[in-house]
């Protein structure tokens, strides 16, 4: 016959009793041959899930499943990408709508406006340049545009 | 369902897949692909120095653009400074008309009040350079031979072959040490056609119209019209008209202009109505200016002059 006192014989072992609650609870057993006799399987219970093994991993187990059946995983490049149809046909829309776009950006690089301005200068060189000095050609003279044959010009290797 | 779903995504993407490749195989058909022979002109400016009769190549640059390409050519250096604007137009002959425009500005010394004192130069020069020739620009003057310094700028008239419009190109072949030179490049139109006509209450007296080179004074006579007063028959009036600037805007371009209004009598003698009239407007929009105070002509009400510039055929804004 089942002691009313069982429940608490398990809160007991719990250690969710009172001090007091506690020490009625072992007078109890002390007395009671269910009681007693369900604390014996409480104890023997709790020893036994203690020295059980934790279960694996879920990869070990997946190797090990893997390992039982023979089949060892693929390499990465044989595996299969499951992908929804819309994902992939976004997809695809995407690299040929780039494909179309991207090049005719780059070609707008070059210019289009008809004034254009001088490039930039060149990189300074490690070994400056000598300033010219202008000053030595300048006797006050007023700018004056002439035109003359190009064969009387001198040669400097320039392209005229 | 999923079945069903499936093939309406995949139905989907391969409209769309194939409306793509038709769209641009569209875009691409309709490029133009056959080329087309083109009229350029080059120009290849150098800037030498003679020391001791011995030639050294400072600089050179190489322009490249449509026939009309103008360039702007900039010299500085300690205490002097070189600007010059030119605008060329290519002649059936091949030869090139430069109009340049040259300013000197030349340090001279500090004033009493310790201010600098400058040289300033102002010049218009206009000179025909052939192909088997060459502008040559002496910024400090033509004096001797042996030590001198000089811009040399020849022409070349080519023609290329092209599928689209070629850009106008500067390429900078050899530049000058420390940028002493500085070369630009633009193409704008030169070449306008000019409508002026004077309107009293709205009724015009007199018109003309004629066509005008940019920078280049216009005389534009107004012809009256059979409402003109008999002052008007008497004593004729002119406008000296120049198109000063072109200016690529938005919505539409826009065009400066420079104007006297003379006034002839019998005797020939010619008065001045207005001097230095001056004006920006959109191009191919009138350009009014009242000139009720200026005009004596009888039975006054609000007398204006109304200027319209437009682009002379074969010109283009682009």
């Amino acid at each position: 016959m089942p002691c009313e006192w069982t429940e608490k014989v398990s809160l007991y072992l719990d250690d969710e009793l009172s001090s007091e609650e506690a020490t009625a609870v072992r007078v109890h057993v002390g007395t009671c041959l269910p009681c007693r006799t369900a604390y014996n399987d409480f104890v023997r219970l709790r020893a036994e899930l203690k020295s059980t093994p934790a279960p694996p991993a879920p990869m070990v187990q997946y190797a090990a499943l893997h390992a039982i059946l023979g089949e060892p995983a693929p390499p990465w490049w044989r595996r299969r990408l499951t992908i929804p149809a819309p994902v992939f046909a976004l997809t695809v829309l995407l690299a040929l709508v780039g494909g179309y776009v991207l090049p005719r950006i780059t070609n707008r690089t070059a210019p289009t406006t008809s004034q254009t301005r001088q490039p930039a200068m060149p990189q300074a060189p490690s070994k400056p340049e000598p300033v010219i000095d202008f000053s030595r050609y300048d006797h006050g003279g007023r700018a004056t545009l002439v035109v003359v044959k190009k064969t009387v010009l001198p040669a400097t290797g320039a392209r005229s | 369902m999923n079945a069903r779903r499936s093939g309406i995504a995949q139905l989907l993407f391969w409209a769309l897949a194939i409306g793509i490749c038709a769209f641009g195989l569209g875009r691409a058909g309709s490029q133009p692909t056959t080329a087309a022979t083109v009229s350029r002109i080059q120009f290849c400016i150098t800037a030498i120095e003679a020391h001791s009769n011995t030639p050294n190549l400072i600089s050179e640059t190489l322009i490249e653009g449509p026939p009309g390409t103008d360039f702007n050519l900039n010299l500085k250096s300690k205490g002097f400074v070189l600007t010059t604007r030119f605008l060329t137009d290519l002649l059936p002959d091949q030869r090139v008309e430069m109009r340049a425009a040259l300013e000197t500005r030349r340090y001279l010394g500090q004033s009493d009040h310790n201010l600098p004192l400058y040289e300033i130069d102002t010049q218009r020069q206009s000179v025909l350079v052939g192909t088997d020739e060459a502008a040559v620009l002496f910024p400090f003057g033509q004096e001797g031979d042996s030590d001198s310094f000089k811009i040399v700028i020849t022409q070349n008239p080519i023609e290329r072959t092209a599928k689209r419009p070629m850009p106008l190109e500067i390429k900078l072949v050899k530049p000058a040490p420390n940028g002493e030179i500085e070369v630009t490049a633009r193409k704008i139109p030169h070449r306008f056609v000019a409508r002026l006509a004077l309107v009293r209450n709205g009724q015009t007296l007199a018109q003309g119209e004629s066509s005008c080179r940019l920078e280049a004074v216009q005389e534009i006579k107004l012809i009256p019209a059979g409402a003109a007063p008999e002052t008007l028959h008497q004593l004729p009036v002119a406008v000296a008209l120049t198109v000063s600037d072109f200016t690529r805007s938005r919505p539409q371009d826009t065009v400066g202009i420079h104007f006297d209004v003379l006034q002839s009598d019998p005797a020939g003698a010619v008065k001045s109505l207005v001097r230095n009239g001056a004006g920006v407007g959109t191009l191919g929009e009138p350009l009014k200016y009242d000139l009720t105070n200026f005009l004596s002509l009888p039975n006054t009400g609000t007398c204006e002059l109304i200027f319209t510039i437009r682009l002379a055929e074969g010109e283009s804004s682009d």
